[in-house]
């Protein structure tokens, strides 16, 4: 009798004769290391900060007449590095990061998006005249709301040790909001993520659950800093508990909606596999649910930034929000706009990292659907 | 060269390998409010390790029994059973495989095989099992590419290896081949042949081609719409392997066609007056069931 | 709601499109703080009239404001007013992007943003007093020494009561930015954070000091209305918009004239005042409560004395480092404060106001008083709403 072991006759005789297309790893790697040609595009920076700092030095300011020292210092940083590295472009090349070449891959790969960015950077020099010509040097428009770059360069580097009057400076309300932000995220799409499984796959639980989703959470993070401060007897834990209400509630909103839309075959095929409760909720239901919970995560990112100036104002101690409230009460808008800025760093370093994360979770989803 | 039949076995597992459908029949309510009554008072036996088909044209009710032979769903009334169980659910004994693969796209080709293993939790005890139907059904060399990347029919054998790995009594298909071309379907045909000769796995095989029951069962059901209902059951005595283009092969396809064209018709000027595009002529009835021009200008 | 697997997002969050956002969250409020937006003031209104517009929050002490439209003193003054209510978050930045003209308000709340640019005036002195520091009624401070060590609520950082604490704080040898520990609060939660017991003292502006001693809650450690030297120093005076002020000398003056004639009435009449605010609707409040608070701040015009409350207040927050050092004080406060036609000391000393028979408090009450009224059961107070 054959036994279990015979292979199935298929079209392909030997293995040459396979379909060409190879079971790629679906992480792909880096493009093949080559080097670029010689562009002179890659000055572009260089020359933008020539531009910017001829127009911060000659054009008289209107604005006030006691500019600072650091935004042409910083403009002569970019000329110089800019043309350095418009010399050595051709050194740089995409590197795939090992253990043991990581610092050495990193740069490398850096400088290499330096040089292919160089447009953009250039563009973002030229901005940074615009500003100045806007505000320092023409006066548009009025102060203390619009200050020039200089302002804003200065108090980077005056705040950073301290804000005045012994309290903490930008270095640590940045460690303190990012702290804040993470343990806030990250309470916060847990208990949305659960929640939504939880009332996507129990008819009982979605009957009670909804109407409860739908009045709490479009409820504004100022109306509840009376309840957080009954709450919780610690300012930290009040402000996460702020942060994380307003992740949990489109986290939980969207992974609702990505179980109740897995496809009710995946589940019938599971039953028949012998499939208890459990592996149709977690292995089944969650997986089809991920490309809908990532878009909740990314929402709930964007809400927990705007809260995070809120949560800051219920007694925390340090924090660019509790910063950019102080700054406000003096109306120095340069610290409002530093602030600002660093926020909008994070942001995008914390997005970019949660995109790497879902094209590493999500490697199964076909190129066309992805986003 | 003759092949033989599957080896007989203990009289304990064949009991269970059987299933049994007695007087089932399927009400449900169609979105417009209407009364539809997919199934009609259906009694059938199928022995052990039989390779069974269910014909008939669409709306005859063969998907549906189908699935409450899955346990998916229950019926309006009657029993159904699967040896000496009623089935009552879905089970790990009744494989299933659909017309769409309907693979896990988040899981590899190795690991949606060896899903059935992780949901019954035995995984580690019988991981190497997974490593067999693997080269069973001949994608070795893919068992880490994604369902996206896999073509139709490779798709459907990684579907054939998961319904598999339970090592399931009975294997149920609804119309597993329907969505591959031709010369796939006709290699698929020969692999699935295999699997059941190798295994003895029970089989039914819900399928609208004719010569794919033929080919492949050693009985024929054959249904007719409105309502759903067991027409007649053909015993199919030819020898294995089967010749498509044999004599007995085609006058058997000729009687087949015969038996739904005038039963759907008695069925039809019994019940409503004949419908616009039904079928008048076993000619018609042929291009209706996807035969394509037929070699019946050749039968004897 | 059915996003399907793999529903498209565009890459919309980028961090510029974020700082937009942000700047604009925290700009929403100012688009959003006044209830009415006319247009430019001061033109000549058909009836012979100068237009002007003056905003108010709604506070017990901006009764000169309530005072003056409803005695008709900005009438006599050949003005017609349009009054602009708004939010306390964006007050100076409404008065001084123009969304209106004049009003009056705490002092130290505008040195700093002067210095940083803002384009206001002072032009005359409202009223003494209405920040405070003060600590649990059933806690163990007493004195301002007593804070060294503890932890104080403050509205915000850089607000008046802040800067009124670290004044007082400063005189009396606690070093503001090391012996004591400052957390941030909303101003109607400070006495939460109090009971809570999530700070051991705050500093406070009216109307809240009066709520939290009318709920038994606090003593005072530093009154500014009583205690020397802040007890003749002016805590609120007028403020007009620069560019109204550049363009309409007169009509600056003129409100200013109404506003100071207004706080001489208030200061005679307190019970009459606290009626109007209320009857007619600008504030919520109980009258009596609103009578005793007003009475507790000192009334007593003067342009003297605002002069002397900018400059002085500039040195001390130099000294206390709220200002940048390179600041020179009389530029900042030749830029603050303006001298006006026709509003003097001596205009005002000689100026008769009305004296009410009911306008003014019967002898002996005080607050401790009318706290007793107010937590009797039974009794209704829209202010505590809490018994």
């Amino acid at each position: 009798m054959p036994t279990l072991d015979m292979p199935l006759r298929t079209m392909a005789h030997n293995p040459a004769q396979l379909p060409a297309t190879p079971p790629a790893r679906a992480t792909a790697a880096p493009p093949p290391a080559r080097a670029g040609r010689f562009a002179p595009a890659a000055f572009a920076p260089s020359a933008a900060a020539a531009v910017a700092w001829a127009v911060h030095y000659w054009v008289p300011s209107h604005q006030t007449d006691k500019p600072t020292h650091i935004y042409p210092k910083f403009l002569l940083i970019v000329l110089v590095a800019g043309v350095v590295l418009g010399l050595t472009q051709r050194l740089w090349r995409r590197v795939k990061p090992t253990a043991w070449n990581f610092p050495l891959a990193f740069a490398s790969n850096l400088l290499h998006w330096a040089v292919a960015s160089a447009p953009v950077l250039a563009a973002g020099v030229l901005l940074l005249c615009a500003w100045d010509l806007v505000t320092l040097k023409l006066a548009l428009v009025p102060l203390p709301y619009f200050p020039g770059p200089d302002a804003v360069f200065q108090t980077l580097v005056n705040d950073w040790r301290s804000a005045g009057l012994g309290q903490p400076g930008l270095a640590e309300c940045m460690t303190s909001s990012l702290a804040l932000l993470l343990s806030g995220y990250a309470v916060g799409s847990v208990l949305g993520i659960a929640f939504g499984l939880l009332i996507g796959w129990f008819p009982v639980a979605r009957y009670w659950g909804v109407p409860v989703m739908k009045l709490v959470g479009p409820i504004p993070a100022t109306a509840l800093i009376p309840m957080a401060l009954m709450l919780f007897r610690n300012p930290t834990l009040s402000a996460v508990w702020l942060i994380a209400l307003a992740v949990w509630f489109p986290v939980a909103m969207l992974t609702l909606s990505g179980v109740m839309n897995v496809r009710a075959s995946y589940l019938d095929v599971a039953r028949t596999l012998g499939a208890g409760q459990g592996y149709l909720v977690f292995r089944v239901a969650l997986p089809a649910a991920l490309p809908n919970i990532f878009v909740g995560l990314f929402m709930g990112m964007g809400t927990s930034f705007l809260t995070l100036v809120v949560a800051e104002g219920v007694g925390v101690q340090a924090g660019l929000g509790w910063y950019i409230d102080w700054a406000r009460a003096y109306s120095d808008y340069a610290k409002v706009y530093a602030a600002l800025i660093i926020m909008a760093a994070y942001f995008s370093t914390i997005m970019t990292l949660l995109f790497r994360v879902r094209d590493h979770v999500l490697v199964w989803q076909k190129g066309v659907i992805k986003w | 060269m003759a092949e033989h039949a599957p080896a007989p076995r203990s009289p304990a597992r064949d009991d269970a390998s059987s299933l049994r459908v007695v007087d089932v029949c399927k009400h449900f309510v169609a979105p417009d409010g209407s009364d539809v009554h997919a199934l009609e008072a259906c009694s059938l036996t199928v022995a052990a390790g039989e390779m069974v088909a269910l014909v008939g044209p669409s709306g005859c009710g063969k998907s549906t029994l189908l699935r409450l032979l899955t346990g998916l769903d229950r019926p309006t009334s009657g029993e159904l059973w699967a040896g000496s169980e009623r089935i009552e659910g879905p089970s790990a004994e009744r494989g299933l495989v659909f017309q769409d693969p309907n693979l896990f796209p988040w899981l590899t080709v190795r690991k949606n095989i060896q899903s059935g293993l992780v949901a019954r939790g035995v995984l580690r005890e019988k991981r190497h099992e997974v490593d067999a139907f693997l080269r069973l059904v001949g994608l070795e060399p893919f068992a880490d590419a994604y369902p996206h990347q896999l073509s139709g029919g490779m798709a459907q054998r990684v579907a054939l290896a998961r319904a598999l790995v339970n090592h399931p009594r009975v294997l149920l298909l609804d119309e597993p081949l329907g969505a591959l071309d031709a010369f796939t379907r006709m290699r698929m045909q020969d692999e699935v042949l295999r699997l059941w000769r190798a295994r003895g796995t029970t089989m039914l095989l819900v399928t609208h081609d004719i010569d794919e029951a033929i080919y492949m069962c050693d009985r024929i059901v054959l249904m007719t719409p409105r309502p759903g209902r067991i027409e007649r059951v053909i015993d199919v005595t030819l020898d294995r392997p089967r010749q498509r283009n044999s004599a007995d092969f085609l006058a058997l396809r000729a009687e087949i066609l015969e038996e739904l064209h005038f039963a759907g018709q008695a069925g039809t000027d019994a019940a409503t007056g004949p419908q616009a595009g039904e079928p008048r002529t076993p000619e018609e009835l042929a291009r209706q069931l996807s035969l394509g021009a037929g070699p019946d200008a050749e039968a004897p | 709601m059915a996003l399907t697997q793999g529903a498209i997002m565009p890459r919309t969050f980028t961090p510029i499109r974020l700082a937009a956002l942000l700047a604009a969250a925290l700009a929403l409020p100012l688009l959003t703080s006044c209830d009415r937006d006319a247009g430019p003031g001061a033109a000549a209104g058909s009836n012979g009239l100068t237009k002007i517009r003056v905003g108010y929050i709604g506070l017990t002490c901006e009764a000169p404001i309530f005072t003056a439209v409803e005695k008709g003193f900005f009438k006599e003054e050949g003005l017609d007013v349009e009054l602009v209510r708004c939010q306390w978050a964006t007050y100076k930045d409404a008065l001084a992007l123009g969304r209106f003209d004049v009003t009056h308000h705490l002092v130290m709340y505008f040195l700093k943003p002067i210095e940083q640019g803002l384009d206001v005036k002072f032009t005359g002195g409202i009223h003494r007093g209405c920040l405070r520091v003060q600590a649990a009624a059933k806690g163990d401070i007493l004195t301002v020494k007593d804070l060294k060590g503890k932890t104080i609520g403050v509205p915000g950082l850089g607000t008046p009561p802040f800067m009124f604490a670290t004044r007082v704080m400063a005189a009396n040898g606690v070093d503001p930015s090391r012996d004591v520990k400052w957390r941030v609060y909303p101003a109607g939660e400070l006495g939460l954070a109090l009971d809570r017991g999530l700070v051991d003292a705050v500093a406070d502006s009216e109307p809240i000091g009066s709520l939290l001693l009318a709920d038994g809650k606090v003593r005072n450690v530093a009154d500014q209305a009583k205690d020397a030297p802040y007890k003749d120093e002016y805590c609120c005076a007028v403020l007009v918009n620069g560019k109204f002020y550049e363009k309409n000398p007169r009509a600056t003056a003129a409100a200013t004239r109404a506003l100071l004639k207004a706080a001489k009435w208030v200061n005679t009449n307190p019970a009459a005042a606290a009626r109007l605010s209320v009857e007619k609707k600008y504030i919520a409040s109980n009258v009596n409560m609103n009578a005793v608070a007003i009475s507790n701040l000192d009334y007593a015009p003067s342009i003297a004395g605002a002069e002397k409350a900018v400059t002085q207040s500039a040195y001390d927050m130099k000294e206390a480092g709220m200002l940048a050092p390179q600041t020179d004080l009389s530029a900042l406060a030749a830029k603050a404060f303006v001298h006006l036609d026709g509003v003097t000391d001596e205009w005002l000393n000689g100026l008769q106001v009305e004296k009410l028979a009911d306008g003014q408090l019967p002898p002996g009450e005080d607050i401790r008083q009318y706290a007793q009224l107010l937590l009797a059961p039974g009794q209704k107070n829209c202010c505590i709403g809490r018994k």
